[in-house]
């Protein structure tokens, strides 16, 4: 498999030269595989939602390179960031952060609306994608009426628009029970093996002790402490 | 294009789904439009009306000063001024003030044949005899007579006349007529009992308007007692007048005027949390700090635009329709018989542009500077809050 994301001496510091600085990721190395699926893992504030931040570029590294495809995408304007951000990552946040008071189809058409695609193009790939993971029949429901699988599938489905290379999660099981937590370990496997690179953050041992699971990478304290082949 | 049109479909989604706030928001916007608004087309509508009155004035009514005030004029000042080069013609007027203490207003009362321009204006006709006379609108809806109807008035030595209507002043301009009551110039003498060698003041009329200014210094410079005025300086005092009214009537309308502004801080000194997150999250997903903006932008224009056209037209409404019930008290009443008659509906397109340039302008940029903020800052530390 091909390097997909390589991160090299990644540094993030919050609030710098303010009296609450905080390091949140300290000189790290790592390079991910295409069609990986890796768990990272570690307590709170060990820097993991930090760094899937910066991989999916929503914010900028202190210091160090992000290399996407060969390419360095640490220093890119705002406005290409914007473009790999829609193109080619898909997020899967804790919180679902879909818009509350917007439809199910709206909230799923979203990621495409600042692109050039032709407005029955979009329509036609987020009712796809309802299909796909049962929401067909709640298109028109507004998200306070779904229940927190449905929620986590919009999200999901949405994360899945714009045909992302990469999945990027972040503690998706934290408001699921465990069926609903397995139903969404089945979807990611699926789509790791579609080819998707799919990482994970996560301190559920459900997940990351789960068979799809190819690569786990502990840190604390802003370091990687273990990167195992489990 | 495409891309455009689909960020305002999500925009006019996105005003709907927020309407109650949103119509709430558009209902305070627009009602301080419309007070602003009302107040601009009314003063505009009252230079209008006064400007249009005076276009058949005198070129230049001379007044005698006594210690200090308007006095009664030699008639035979006359002739001083008549043989000034430029002077087409002079002539006298006699007209004066009756305070009616049963409606507690001040009439106008003028000779018939004192002042030319009044006589276009009248139904009915002019006095003949002397217990004639003829009246505005305002003297018929405070004492209500109609024509043929009786006038009873009291003189100066304090006795009882009475007088037939003959004609009523529908006026283009009731602002002239309004409080207006015409005798005969014998009749007039007699009710205030003004002798026949003296008048009210003189109207002069010239070859060429352009010596007007001049002429007047002469007046001044041959008759040293006297004030002449020329059509200019009523006009300049008229535009003063409501410039001053209206000046007085917006610092009234600065309490509306503060509660937008109070609603305009509140959107500029931050967006709500939900507001934060909304960006966050489309900025997560893709979307760019100018989509973004893009949407704040057409968000508040459709709030800003709407609230002008509603707010416009709700004084075009109060003050072309109705007669500008909140207002006119405030700007049109030198006279205790208000005028009540409808002004010309005109919209100064400059005053359209600088009422929308104070508050389109002011609320876009409330709208815009917040959201630019959120939008620039990584959406990683916005959804984080």
């Amino acid at each position: 498999m091909a390097g997909l994301l390589k991160i090299d001496q990644l540094t993030k510091i919050f609030n710098r030269h303010r009296p609450d600085e905080t390091t949140a990721l300290s000189d790290l190395s790592l390079t991910i595989l295409q069609e990986e699926c890796i768990a990272l893992t570690g307590p709170s504030g060990s820097g993991k939602t930090t760094l899937l931040s910066l991989l999916g570029c929503m914010s900028r590294p202190t210091s160090g390179n992000i290399l996407f495809q060969g390419r360095n995408i640490s220093r890119l304007p705002e406005r290409f960031l914007a473009q790999i951000r829609r193109d080619s990552f898909g997020f899967i946040f804790q919180q679902y952060n879909l818009l509350r008071s917007h439809t199910v189809l709206e909230n799923l058409m979203l990621p495409l609306y600042p692109t050039d695609r032709q407005w029955k193009e979009i329509r036609r790939r987020a009712l796809e994608l309802l299909e796909r993971f049962q929401l067909g029949n709640m298109h028109s429901k507004k998200i306070t009426q779904l229940s927190g699988g449905e929620q986590q599938r919009v999200a999901i489905a949405r994360a899945l628009m714009a045909d992302p290379e990469v999945i990027i999660a972040d503690e998706p099981t934290a408001h699921l029970d465990e069926q609903l937590s397995a139903e969404l370990l089945d979807i990611l496997a699926t789509l790791n093996g579609e080819g998707k690179t799919i990482i994970i953050a996560t301190h559920d041992p459900f997940i990351y002790a789960a068979d799809i699971i190819q690569r786990r990478i502990s840190l604390q304290h802003g370091h990687i402490t273990a990167d195992t082949m489990p | 294009m495409r891309r455009l049109l689909k960020i305002l479909d999500f925009t006019l989604s996105s005003l709907l789904k927020r309407k109650y706030k949103n119509f709430a928001l558009i209902a305070v916007y627009a009602f301080t439009i419309a007070v602003l608004g009302s107040v601009l087309f009314l003063t505009q509508a009252l230079k209008y009306e006064a400007t249009g009155s005076l276009e058949t004035a005198p070129d230049i009514v001379v007044q005698r000063i006594f210690a200090g005030r308007h006095d009664l004029i030699p008639v035979n000042y006359a002739e001083t001024i008549r043989r000034l080069p430029g002077v087409k013609s002079v002539s006298s007027r006699v007209w004066g003030y009756y305070y009616d203490s049963l409606i507690k207003a001040n009439l106008t009362f003028l000779a018939s044949g004192s002042d030319r321009q009044t006589l276009d204006l009248l139904e009915g006709r002019l006095p003949l005899a002397d217990d004639e006379c003829s009246i505005g609108m305002g003297i018929q809806s405070a004492f209500g007579p109609a024509i043929g109807d009786s006038l009873a008035l009291e003189d100066s030595a304090g006795a009882t006349k009475t007088f037939q209507v003959v004609g009523l002043f529908r006026a283009e301009s009731n602002l002239l007529t309004n409080d207006l009551v015409i005798f005969q110039e014998q009749t007039l003498r007699a009710f205030f009992n003004i002798d026949s060698s003296l008048a009210t003041d003189l109207i002069v009329e010239v070859y060429n308007p352009r010596e007007t200014k001049t002429l007047a210094k002469k007046i001044k410079y041959h008759l040293a007692d006297t004030r002449p005025i020329t059509r200019d300086e009523i006009l300049h005092t008229y535009e003063t007048l409501f410039n001053w009214r209206s000046g007085m009537m917006l610092a009234v309308a600065t309490g509306a005027l503060i509660a937008f502004c109070i609603l305009a801080w509140d959107k500029a000194t931050g967006l709500s949390a939900e507001e934060k997150r909304e960006i966050g999250i489309l900025k997560a997903l893709g979307w760019e700090t100018a989509d973004v903006l893009t949407v704040k932008l057409w968000e508040g224009l459709v709030i800003s635009l709407t609230s002008l056209l509603i707010g416009l037209i709700g004084a075009w409404v109060h003050v072309f329709v109705f007669g500008a019930p909140a207002l006119t008290p405030l700007l049109k009443g030198w006279s205790v018989l208000y005028p009540d008659f409808a002004y010309t509906a005109l919209i100064d397109i400059y005053q359209v542009f600088v009422l929308a340039m104070l508050t389109v302008g002011p609320y876009i940029a409330c709208t815009l500077i917040p959201a630019w903020k959120t939008a620039v800052t990584d959406p990683d530390l916005v959804m984080r809050g």
